[in-house]
C-alpha cells in the first residue's frame, strides 16, 4: 500500500492495487519486462506484486502513477489564448506563401536535392554524354549499312569501313575485307541502276566513281594476297632454316653422348641436314600445303573472274563472285589459324 | 495526439516551407507534451506556461532562419529547443529561491470534474511524484518524463538527447530504479 499525502486537508489517501491496470507494453519494454516476473510471463492484475522487503512499493504501481501523469496538461485558456498569439506573431514574421499540395511534398522528399545535385556532378555528365554519343554512332552506322553515295549517311558507311579496316592488323583480315568493300560497291552500283529517281548524269557520275573504287579494291585484295604468299613461302623458308639449325646443334650434343635414333636412320652430314629438314618442314606443314595454297590459288581465279565479270556488267554475278572469294578466304584463314595451333602445340 | 510518422513527416516538410497553418497544427499536437516536458523541468506553471510559448516562437524563428540541419522530426526539434531554454532559464534563475512545485490549485487535470475519486487519486500520486522528481538527477528526470509521461519511444529520445539507443535504455532503467529508491525512503517512516 503506498500511503500518500493529500495536501492541505490532511487526509490519508490509500491507493489499492488497480485490479484492471496493465502494464503499458513501452514502458516494459524499456525495462526489458517487468523485473518482478519471470520471463515471458504477462504482466497481469492477477499475479501479487513482488516485495521489496517490507517496503510495497512496486514497479508496476510506479509505472502507473508515472503513466497517469501524462494527463497533466496546460490550461485550456493559456493554449487558446496562446494559439492566437503565436498565429499573429507567425503571421507578422514573414508574408504568407501558397500552401503547397502534399504531391509535391511527397516527390521532394522521395527525390532530395542532394540526389539531383550528385546526378549533376561532372563525372555523371561526362559518363552520360559518352554514353549517348556511342550509342548514336553505333546507330548510325547500323543505318548507314544500306546506303548508297548521295546519301546523307553514306559518309559513315565510308568512315566505318576506313575504321574496321585500320583496325584489321593481320594481312588475310585486310584482303577479306578488301573483298568485302568491293562487293559493297558492287551492290551500290546495283543500287544506283534501280533508282530512277535521278538523272542519268548524276548516276553515270557516281557509277563511274564507284567502279574506280571497286577496281581499286580489288587492286589491293590482289596486291595482299600475293603478298600473303610470298609471307607464306618466306616463313616455311624460315622455319626450315630454324629447324635445321637447332637439329644441327642437337646432333652436335648427340654425338658427343650417344647415336642419337634419327642419326642411326639417316646419316647426318653436313649436306644432307638441309635434305632432312626439308622432309621434316613438310611433315610439319603438311595442312598448310594442302589447303592454303588451293584456296589461295581458286580465290586468285575468282577474283579474276569477278573482275571480268564486272568488265562485262554483270553486277549481279560480281557479287556472288566475290560472296564466293570472301568465304573462301575465311575457310582458308580458318585451316591456316588451326594449323597454326596444332604447330605450337608440337 | 497520436499522429502517423508519415503525417509528421508532411508537416515538418511544410513546415519547413514556411507553412503557418501547419505550423500551428504543430502547436496544436505538441504543445500538451512539450508544456508537460517544462512543467516537470521547472515546478512552476507560469514559467512553464512561458517557457513553451517560447519553445514555438523560437523554433519557427529558427525554421525561417533556415538553420535547420537534417532534423529528423519537428518533435525532436521542439524538445531540443525546450531543453536548450529550460538550461537558460536555469542559468537565469541561478541563485534565486530554489523553485517550487505549485500546489494542487496550479495543476488542472482535465477529467477531474468527470471521475472524482480518479482525479483525487491522480492528484495524490502527482504529489508523491511531483516531490521527488526534482530529486532525481537532471538526467534521470529528463528520460522519465519523455518516455514515461510523454510516451516518446526509445528512437525520438535518443534524437533528442543526442544518444545512442542503448545509451537511453540504460538510462531508463537506472533513473526508474533511482525514483523506486527515492520512493521507498520516504515510506520508510511511515511504517
Amino acid at each position: 500500500m503506498l500511503i500518500s499525502p493529500l495536501g492541505e486537508s490532511g487526509e490519508v489517501k490509500l491507493t489499492p492495487f488497480p485490479p484492471k491496470f496493465v502494464a503499458p507494453a513501452r514502458g516494459w519494454s524499456a525495462l526489458g519486462g517487468d523485473p518482478c516476473l519471470p520471463a515471458g510471463t504477462a504482466p497481469l492484475a492477477e499475479i501479487p506484486p513482488c516485495q521489496g522487503g517490507q517496503i510495497n512499493m512496486n514497479d508496476r504501481e510506479l509505472l502507473k502513477k508515472l503513466n497517469n501523469l501524462k494527463d497533466i496538461k496546460p490550461d485550456q485558456a493559456w493554449k487558446k489564448n496562446y494559439r492566437g498569439i503565436l498565429y499573429s506573431q507567425i503571421s507578422a514574421s514573414r508574408p504568407v506563401l501558397a500552401p503547397q499540395s502534399n504531391i509535391r511534398i511527397v516527390w521532394q522528399t522521395i527525390m532530395p536535392r542532394q540526389i539531383l545535385i550528385s546526378l549533376a556532378k561532372p563525372v555523371w555528365l561526362a559518363s552520360a554524354a559518352s554514353v549517348l554519343i556511342l550509342v548514336v554512332g553505333l546507330g548510325g552506322v547500323y543505318a548507314s549499312k544500306n546506303s548508297k553515295p548521295g546519301d546523307s549517311l553514306y559518309i559513315a558507311k565510308i568512315i566505318s569501313e576506313k575504321a574496321q579496316f585500320a583496325m584489321a592488323f593481320d594481312e588475310q583480315d585486310k584482303a577479306k575485307l578488301g573483298v568485302e568493300f568491293a562487293t559493297n560497291r558492287a551492290k551500290e552500283m546495283v543500287q544506283i541502276l534501280k533508282d530512277t529517281d535521278q538523272t542519268l548524269e548524276t548516276n553515270n557520275d557516281k557509277l563511274e566513281a564507284l567502279s574506280q573504287n571497286f577496281k581499286r579494291e580489288i587492286g589491293q585484295v590482289k596486291k595482299r594476297l600475293t603478298i600473303i604468299k610470298a609471307a607464306k613461302e618466306q616463313a616455311k623458308n624460315d622455319e626450315s632454316q630454324v629447324f635445321g639449325a637447332n637439329l644441327g646443334k642437337s646432333d652436335q650434343r648427340m654425338e658427343i653422348a650417344e647415336p642419337a635414333e634419327s642419326t642411326t636412320e639417316k646419316p647426318v652430314a653436313g649436306g644432307d641436314i638441309a635434305s632432312t629438314t626439308k622432309l621434316i618442314s613438310e611433315n610439319q606443314t603438311i595442312t598448310n600445303a594442302t589447303s592454303t595454297p588451293e584456296t589461295r590459288a581458286s580465290a586468285d581465279q575468282m577474283l579474276e573472274q569477278a573482275e571480268k565479270l564486272f568488265d562485262e556488267k554483270n553486277l549481279d554475278e560480281t557479287i556472288n563472285k566475290l560472296e564466293e572469294v570472301n568465304k573462301a578466304l575465311s575457310e582458308s584463314g580458318q585451316v591456316k589459324g588451326e594449323s597454326e595451333i596444332a604447330s605450337s602445340t608440337d | 495526439m497520436n499522429i502517423s510518422k508519415i503525417e509528421e513527416k508532411l508537416l515538418l516538410y511544410k513546415v519547413k516551407k514556411n507553412d503557418k497553418e501547419a505550423f500551428i497544427k504543430a502547436y496544436d499536437l505538441y504543445v500538451d507534451q512539450l508544456y508537460r516536458f517544462i512543467y516537470f523541468k521547472v515546478g512552476n506553471r507560469e514559467e512553464a506556461e512561458d517557457l513553451s510559448s517560447s519553445v514555438f516562437l523560437k523554433t519557427w524563428n529558427y525554421i525561417l532562419e533556415k538553420k535547420l540541419e537534417n532534423p529528423n522530426t519537428l518533435k525532436a526539434l521542439l524538445y531540443k529547443i525546450a531543453r536548450n531554454l529550460i538550461i537558460d532559464h536555469y542559468r537565469k534563475t541561478k541563485g534565486r529561491e530554489s523553485v517550487s512545485l505549485d500546489n494542487e490549485n496550479g495543476i488542472k487535470i482535465i477529467d477531474e470534474k468527470q471521475n472524482p475519486n480518479y482525479g483525487l487519486e491522480l492528484k495524490a500520486d502527482l504529489l508523491v511524484l511531483e516531490t521527488k522528481l526534482p530529486k532525481l538527477k537532471d538526467e534521470y528526470r529528463e528520460v522519465i518524463i519523455l518516455r514515461f509521461f510523454n510516451e516518446l519511444s526509445i528512437k525520438e529520445i535518443a534524437e533528442i538527447l543526442d544518444k545512442s539507443k542503448g545509451n537511453v535504455r540504460v538510462l531508463t532503467y537506472r533513473a526508474l530504479n533511482a525514483l523506486k529508491e527515492l520512493l521507498s525512503q520516504d515510506e520508510k517512516p511511515s511504517f
